[in-house]
């Protein structure tokens, strides 16, 4: 009985803290976007997919992370994050790209 | 509030008059409306001058004349807008993708589908802008025996993912030009590429075998099952210092250098 409670503190403990680590996560054409920076007054996700605005896809304060669900078809998707509307972020991703004008883009893909 | 709506008002009229500044007099356009009305708009709320960027625009209008795809064009002067890069310096790094994409039309040769010919030369000049060389893609395309066009150029930048994580020229050649052989389809080439280059540590220590994955490709295995399973190394205690990567190259800064922002107008 107490190894079955001990089983599922450990599952609880481990699922809140998935739920706090920043990254990406790709599940069924549907992009989740999760990034820590607790000090921003406002984020957004500026990619090829939006066509670069810095407005069109704001993120959503979750206790001292950032996220935003987006939905993409299949492919590869450049994108940075925006802090309060003027400084372009790297975001901190597995794959970079160089943009080409001295900064790195993240590269999300989409199967 | 008047004043917020004339404003808003006064935004959206500049727009429309330095997209239509930008479109193209007589010839149809090759640039997508659409993407013409989102460069004036980027341009205007950064404070370009449409004299600025007009030049951006003529030199997107000229390569779409020769057959390359404008969209990726398109998208790389909106990235740059965006990002408050100075037009002079967008256009330089816009005539580079432009001699990488006619560079890609020399190495791909003719294909007939214009969707897959516009793929393929936006791939292939991902890869080679990505430090693939001309010669490179010659011996995948040798090495790939009749694979389409489409192929040649993803596995040009399967081969660009392995050279970034530092996998020796041939060995990286020789796998993607195998798989290109095996039919590997083009989300199999980058995926067999990506997964060979976040385990880049264990071909590097000899856990794993690049001859091995070469060699389940030739046996026709299927592009999942191509590599070993992964095993997970559980030392005994954490070592105090990661490991170094020295065949990784340098790590990108967190966070872009300092650009002076543009003041809005």
């Amino acid at each position: 009985m107490r190894l079955a409670w001990g089983l599922v503190a450990t599952m609880v403990v481990a699922g809140c803290a998935a739920s706090l680590r920043e990254g990406l996560r790709v599940r069924e054409g549907t992009v989740e976007f999760r990034w820590r920076r607790p000090e921003a007054a406002s984020v957004a996700i500026a990619g090829d997919f939006n066509g670069w605005s810095a407005s069109s896809h704001a993120m959503d304060r979750e206790g001292g992370l950032w996220t935003r669900r987006i939905a993409l078809p299949p492919g590869e998707y450049a994108f940075m994050y925006v802090v309060d509307g003027r400084e372009w972020l790297t975001p901190p991703v597995e794959e970079k790209v160089p943009d080409g004008f001295g900064g790195w883009n993240g590269r999300v893909v989409v199967p | 509030m008047a004043s917020g709506v004339g404003m808003a008002a006064w935004s959206f009229l500049s727009a429309l008059a330095l997209a239509t500044m930008l479109a193209p007099a007589g010839a149809a356009a090759e640039l997508a409306a659409q993407d013409r009305q989102d460069i004036a708009r980027l341009a205007e709320s950064r404070g370009v001058a449409a004299g600025e960027v007009a030049p951006l625009v003529e030199e997107i209008d000229r390569a779409a004349s020769r057959g390359l795809p404008a969209a990726p064009l398109a998208n790389k002067v909106k990235e740059g807008l965006a990002k408050g890069v100075p037009p002079a310096r967008v256009q330089t790094v816009l005539r580079g993708l432009v001699g990488n994409m006619d560079s890609a039309v020399g190495l791909l040769g003719t294909v007939p589908d214009a969707a897959l010919r516009a793929r393929a030369i936006e791939v292939l000049a991902e890869a080679l802008g990505r430090g693939v060389t001309a010669e490179d893609v010659k011996r995948l395309a040798q090495g790939g025996g009749a694979a389409p066009a489409e192929s040649l150029a993803f596995g040009a930048k399967g081969w660009a993912l392995l050279r970034e994580a530092g996998i020796p020229s041939d060995d990286g050649v020789a796998l993607m030009s195998e798989a290109m052989r095996h039919g590997f389809r083009s989300a199999d080439l980058l995926a067999l590429a990506r997964e060979v280059s976040r385990r880049r540590d264990e071909f590097a220590s000899g856990r794993a075998s690049l001859d091995a994955v070469r060699e389940a490709v030739r046996r026709g295995e299927r592009p999942e099952r191509v590599l070993p399973p992964e095993r997970v190394e559980r030392p005994e205690r954490a070592p105090v210092v990661a490991p170094e990567r020295p065949e990784r190259p340098p790590e990108p800064p967190a966070e872009r250098p300092d650009r002076p922002e543009r003041p809005p107008r």
